[in-house]
């Protein structure tokens, strides 16, 4: 009965290899996912019927398709839903008050026409403001601001985009809300792990931001050493001179993450505060108080539409988490004996293995990786703060660099890059990224194991 | 002015427009804009434009021709031609990368020949697609010129400080000011009775005619203020 689980199991890594391919052509994660969690469920169900499948004990055929379509995606929406939707008011109203676009044109009156210092200003500035900003829609607004800058510096446009979307990635180290999002994920994983919150991360995701930066910022000054910066004639017909926001605003870009890890407020309470904090000191409310009722509503529904696809897709990925744990006992059969059970061997195999958390590969947590993290959860007890900042690493770094991330692909459109000339950045890049910060864990957090 | 204006007409008077509104012009593009005063912004057009003009000599007695292409070539200049003009809202017309790449994109000149091709014997004779090209690359030969002679030239040598820490004084070059001189050298060169400034409104207008006329709002606006004495608001 053995071989039938691992025929299952062969099937199911080929079923993964079809969806990296689906999703290297670009076709809608939304479907993709939800074909891949009824495909994989459907065949645990078949499996389960020749031979038990452990995950399936005492469940019948109608509890299996409620834990994968209905409970999943339902306990998902309690955990991060909310917390996404409050993010993105939070993103709409930074847009919206101008400080996000004043504190890039202040960082390029520091920088001026010195395209590596101005680049390297721009990334940082880049990477604080998405410690707090998240969904497609706030990278828009900020990337047709950066990225004009960086072209008119000269900056060739694959390391203009590729400097750009990296510092994104190091900012969503420090993200509360990707925080909740992977953190739901570990809980449908073990639920002792629901207890590990964003204080106890914060030290090493401020590691991660700060690596990542970096490598991001070598990778792209190297690369502007190869190709000289140049001198374009280009119109456009924005000029670019709105009023600056006031500098007393400025501080509320960074607001919801000094809320959570300095005073301990729950993080939606953070993002309101902060958002009326960031409107108040802009002088935004006023108008009297229906004009400001209608000013926040439109913040809200417009932060609800920038996060719209992501929130389809979160639902989506829900349902494969679930039916991933269905899966595990099949990939344990296949690949069970491989896994580490030390702390040493597990950071040395995630290290190497991060290029896998490219394409929503096997290391990846909004990919493949819940099914990997299911069998890794059930190879040994891992303590909570060694293994979620293993799953960060190969899931921060490689997805936000990935062709596959939404506003990576808006931005081959935007820049008409080729993805070739990005990936030969972004997958170096990633995977530097993933050797040095599963070594920063392994000291931090191996003596816990 | 009615709201919508016609392309021909748009044309007709941004030839009438002078070298300073076109300079106040390249300012509101500038990142650095800003941190530059007024009354040094009109000082620094102004000597950029001459520079220009000094530098489109200097080649001339230097080459012994002022056609465009043969500069090129005495300079061994490589230049190519490709595709891509459009990112975002801002399309490419050429670039010059050291030490001695020119690209031209020809999709936004093929464009405006086509257009224009529909408007007035006068407006089709005075852009004819030979005739963009060599502006353009008058355009990015200066910028050669820039790097040739970056200890002296003024484009380069003209700088703000941005800011100063503990002894340490930050100062940046004005890139407007490389592309106001680049502008007075090709006109110097093709002696043309207008700015070559002109393309930005006439290889936009094909791509987006609201953002070219916004781009020609723009222009008209700065010679309002500049005949005001309100240049502050530029």
């Amino acid at each position: 009965m053995g071989s039938v689980n691992i025929i299952i199991g062969i099937i199911m890594v080929l079923s993964f290899f079809g969806l990296v391919w689906y999703c290297i052509k670009g076709y809608n994660l939304i479907v993709g996912f939800f074909v891949m969690s009824a495909f994989w469920t459907a065949i645990a169900l078949i499996g389960n019927a020749i031979t038990p499948n452990s995950a399936m004990v005492d469940k019948t055929f109608i509890d299996v398709l409620t834990n994968v379509f209905q409970t999943g995606p339902e306990n998902y929406g309690k955990a991060i839903l909310v917390n996404v939707f409050f993010g993105a008011f939070f993103g709409r109203i930074l847009i919206d008050t101008g400080i996000a676009a004043t504190l890039i044109r202040k960082v390029v009156e520091l920088g001026g026409d010195k395209p590596r210092i101005t680049m390297s200003l721009l990334c940082i500035v880049t990477a604080v403001i998405f410690t707090s900003m998240t969904g497609i829609g706030p990278v828009i607004s900020i990337a047709v601001i950066v990225l004009p800058i960086m072209l008119s510096l000269g900056i060739p446009s694959p390391i203009a985009l590729f400097a750009f979307m990296g510092s994104i990635m190091a900012g969503i180290f420090g993200n509360v809300v990707n925080f909740k999002q992977y953190q739901a994920i570990f809980a449908t994983a073990n639920e002792e792990y629901a207890t590990y919150d964003y204080n106890a991360y914060f030290t090493f995701g401020v590691i991660g931001l700060v690596v990542s930066l970096v490598i991001v910022l070598v990778v792209a000054n190297i690369a502007l050493s190869k190709k000289k910066t140049s001198y374009a004639w280009a119109a456009t017909a924005d000029t670019g001179s709105t009023v600056d926001a006031p500098v007393i605003s400025w501080i509320a870009v960074i607001l919801p993450v000094i809320g959570v890890v300095g005073l301990k407020v729950p993080i939606i309470f953070g993002f309101i505060v902060s958002g009326l904090y960031a409107l108040l000191t802009c002088r935004k409310l006023k108008g009297g108080f229906a004009e400001i009722c209608r000013m926040l509503a439109k913040q809200f529904a417009d932060g609800a539409i920038d996060v719209a696809p992501m929130v389809g897709f979160l639902l989506t990925l829900s349902m494969f988490n679930s039916a991933a744990n269905y899966a595990a006992p099949y990939f344990k059969e296949l690949f069970g004996g491989a896994i580490p059970t030390s702390a040493l061997l597990l950071c040395i195999a995630f290290a190497v293995l991060t290029p896998l958390g490219f394409f929503r590969g096997p290391l990846n947590l909004v990919g493949c990786g819940s099914a990997i993290l299911a069998v890794v959860v059930a190879t040994a007890a891992w303590p909570v703060q060694f293994l979620y900042p293993l799953f960060a690493i190969t899931t921060v770094a490689p997805q936000h660099l990935d062709i596959t991330q939404s506003w990576v692909a808006w931005g081959f459109g935007y820049t008409k890059v080729s993805t070739r000339d990005y990936m030969k950045m972004s997958i170096p890049t990633g995977w530097i990224i993933g050797i040095i910060l599963c070594t920063v864990v392994f000291v931090m957090y191996g003596h816990l194991v | 002015m009615p709201d919508t204006i016609r392309f021909g007409e748009m044309l007709h008077h941004l030839l009438e427009v002078d070298d300073d509104t076109w300079g106040l012009y390249a300012f509101s593009r500038e990142l650095l804009n800003k941190r530059i005063q007024p009354d040094q912004k009109l000082t620094m057009i102004a000597k950029a434009n001459a520079c220009g003009k000094e530098y489109a000599q200097k080649i001339v007695s230097e080459i012994g021709s002022s056609d465009i292409k043969t500069i090129a070539k005495a300079l061994k200049l490589k230049v190519e031609y490709h595709d891509l003009s459009m990112i975002g809202k801002r399309v490419l017309f050429a670039r010059f990368t050291p030490p001695s790449l020119i690209e031209i994109m020809e999709e936004p000149i093929l464009r405006a020949v086509k257009r224009i091709s529909e408007e007035s014997l006068f407006l089709v004779e005075e852009f004819q697609h030979n005739d963009i090209i060599d502006i353009i690359l008058g355009h990015e030969i200066f910028h050669f010129v820039e790097e040739r002679y970056t200890q002296q030239i003024y484009t380069r040598t003209e700088k703000i400080l941005l800011w100063k820490f503990l002894g340490y004084k930050n100062y940046s070059v004005i890139r407007t000011l490389g592309e106001i001189g680049a502008m007075a050298f090709t006109k110097e060169l093709m002696r043309l009775s207008y700015s070559p400034f002109l393309l930005d409104v006439l290889l936009y207008y094909s791509y987006d005619p609201a953002s070219a006329e916004k781009i020609y709002k723009d222009v008209l606006a700065n010679q309002v203020r500049k005949v005001q004495g309100t240049i502050e608001d530029c």
